[in-house]
């Protein structure tokens, strides 16, 4: 199935200086305190047999919810690493073609399932948190790689004439002036990508890569729901959470003045 | 005003220019040849689409001719390395171009920071330069979209200014301005330019600024084709053909006049009347006339400098007037 992201347009939260966005950002934060919050007392009034008090407690929830954020970041970082660089030449070259093959690539890595990429690359390569890596770059690269291109593409070619005007390089015209007007539109990028790769994460569990996803298949394969359901929303708690980092650095991140 | 820094202009020479879009059945600019002479003021006017832009962007090599030369000092611009070629050239575009997310200092010192001025140089340059174009000095502080489209079309001249280049395009650098705000920079512009005497490429639909701005005018037909190339002053008293005469407009007579400066008309001695109309001599004798139909008065006091406690230098009487709008009093 194909369904290519649309790039995502950046948080206007920055404009104008509405104290209802601010009030807004908490919200976020808030559901997630209570989410938790109720995941907690609910677990605790559950009686738990010896499987579940062996998977539902702090020790292990720790070091879990540290695999998966340590995986996410790399992940994340990663995939900034290949599709910012790779983005910002396809726009510069100005080719067609590598703008096809590249947004093909990308929109392949997408359109498999993750789950079926994984196990692909698992049978390909090996299992382990390597190849787990390898998985969800591939399928978060595409939302950045897209919206760097847009938005290096979306820079007001009256600004980069003006630049080239003066005697600037064409190197110094992309630091001073596409990259930095570029930088909200690569960040919702990276924001998707960021949410994308935090709830794919879990299926690096399937390959031995660590992470919540331990947990989440341990209580459907042991049909123990208790287990299942904490870690379940602990995902989507953790997802939650990178989505209002990434609105945290959209709004922050912006560059002054537009 | 501050102390240009004074990098004299060079000669422009263009020979042959010819632009092809591809694509596009008509060339933009054809077989063009015109010599800019060394910090002279040329304006380009001529209707909308007729290759003013173009022709710009090709003596600063945004865009490459299709065939033809272009010398600047008599150096073939094409030898160049484009970025060093573009650094002595400052270009004012037409649509402004400021830099959205750089504060107004930013954008004005931008190549001086790259070619390494030191902080307090800049600042001061910067300074220096939104003094010049009329903007306070707490502007430096600002960001573009915090400024009025006129504002920031001064900034824009600023910035083209900022790395002190020998040629200057200016491609409707005041277009955004009111006419009060629009009559201060162009004399604030002439005043500047009698000292550091760029050269400039001026760009205007109007051909009343033209006659202003302009040490010579060349009025484009399409494709850039040039239809005269001249004096403001050779212009109006012989343009060249119907085409010219038809951008001249009415009232070629009174703009003659406003060409005029009262300094430079040969004035008759001061009668002792007393009562009659006085006039800076730094008046046009187009002022002069406005002056003696208000005042229904043939004869004025032309004084050494504005306001009441001038000293009177001589007279002018309507008879002078209509001498020199017949060329007797010319060009100097
Ligand atoms: N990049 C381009 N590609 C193709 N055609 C172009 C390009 N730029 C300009 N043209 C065409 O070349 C002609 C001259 O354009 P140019 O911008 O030089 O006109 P201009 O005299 O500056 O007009 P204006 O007074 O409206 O600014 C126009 O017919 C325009 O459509
Ligand atoms: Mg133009």
């Amino acid at each position: 199935m194909t369904a290519p992201i649309q790039a995502r347009r950046p948080a206007r939260a920055a404009r104008g200086t509405g104290r209802p966005r601010w009030a807004g950002l908490l919200v976020r934060p808030a559901l997630i305190v209570a989410g938790l919050l109720v995941l907690w007392l609910w677990t605790r009034g559950q009686r738990l047999d010896s499987i579940e008090a062996r998977n539902v407690n702090g020790e292990v929830i720790g070091s879990q919810v540290l695999e998966h954020v340590e995986l996410t970041l790399i992940c994340t970082a990663l995939t900034i690493a290949i599709a910012v660089p790779l983005g910002v030449a396809v726009s510069l070259s100005r080719s067609r073609v590598g703008r096809v093959v590249v947004l093909g690539l990308g929109n392949l890595g997408q359109a498999i399932p993750s789950v079926g990429l994984i196990v692909l690359l698992a049978l390909v390569i090996s299992i382990g948190v390597g190849t787990a890596v390898i998985a969800l770059v591939a399928y978060a690269v595409l939302p950045v790689l897209r919206n760097t291109m847009v938005g290096i593409e979306g820079v007001d070619p009256v600004l980069t004439e003006a630049a080239r005007g003066m005697g600037l390089s064409r190197l110094a015209v992309l630091f001073t002036v596409e990259l930095p007007l570029a930088v909200p539109v690569i960040l919702a990028g990276v924001r998707t990508a960021l949410v994308l790769t935090v709830a794919s994460a879990p299926l690096a569990a399937l390959i031995d890569g660590g992470g919540l996803g331990e947990g989440l298949f341990t209580g459907l394969s042991l049909n123990r729901p208790v287990i299942s359901v904490t870690f379940g929303v602990l995902v989507a708690a953790l997802a939650l959470f990178a989505d209002w980092l990434g609105l945290l650095a959209e709004m922050f991140l912006r560059p002054k003045g537009m | 005003m501050p102390e240009p820094t004074g990098r004299p202009g060079e000669t422009i020479e263009l020979t042959d220019v010819t632009k092809r879009y591809p694509g596009q059945a008509e060339p933009a600019v054809e077989a063009v040849s015109m010599v800019i002479p060394a910090g002279e003021v040329v304006v380009l006017v001529g209707p909308s689409g007729c290759g003013k832009t173009t022709t710009m962007k090709m003596i600063n090599r945004l865009i490459e001719p299709t065939s033809g030369t272009i010398t600047i000092g008599g150096t073939d611009v094409l030898t160049l390395d484009p970025d060093q070629h573009r650094r002595d050239i400052g270009y004012v575009i037409q649509q402004i171009g400021l830099f959205p997310h750089k504060r107004i200092e930013d954008n004005i010192g931008l190549m001086p920071k790259v070619l390494g001025w030191s902080r307090s140089r800049i600042r001061a340059r910067v300074a220096e330069l939104l003094e010049l174009v009329g903007l306070p000095a707490d502007y430096a502080r600002r960001y573009p979209r915090e400024l009025s489209g006129g504002q920031q079309q001064r900034v824009g001249v600023a910035r083209a200014l900022a790395a002190d280049p020998s040629v200057m395009l200016m491609d409707e650098p005041f277009g955004a301005t009111d006419p009060i705000t629009r009559d201060h920079l162009q004399n604030e512009f002439l005043r500047l330019q009698r000292e550091v005497r760029k050269t400039i490429v001026f760009v205007t639909h109007d051909f009343d600024e033209a006659l202003k701005m302009g040490d010579r005018i060349a009025v484009l037909r399409p494709r850039s084709v040039i239809a005269q190339y001249d004096t403001p002053e050779a212009i109006l008293a012989a343009p060249a053909d119907d085409y010219v005469a038809s951008f001249i407009g009415a009232g070629g007579q009174l703009k003659k006049l406003a060409l005029l400066r009262l300094r430079d008309v040969e004035l008759a001695p001061a009668p002792r009347a007393e009562g009659l109309p006085r006039i800076a001599v730094e008046a046009t004798a187009r002022d002069a006339l406005d002056l003696m139909l208000g005042e229904g008065s043939d004869v004025v006091l032309v004084t050494d400098d504005f306001g009441d406690d001038a000293t009177v230098i001589g007279s002018l009487d309507l008879r002078m007037v209509m001498g020199a709008a017949a060329g007797e009093a010319g060009n100097p």
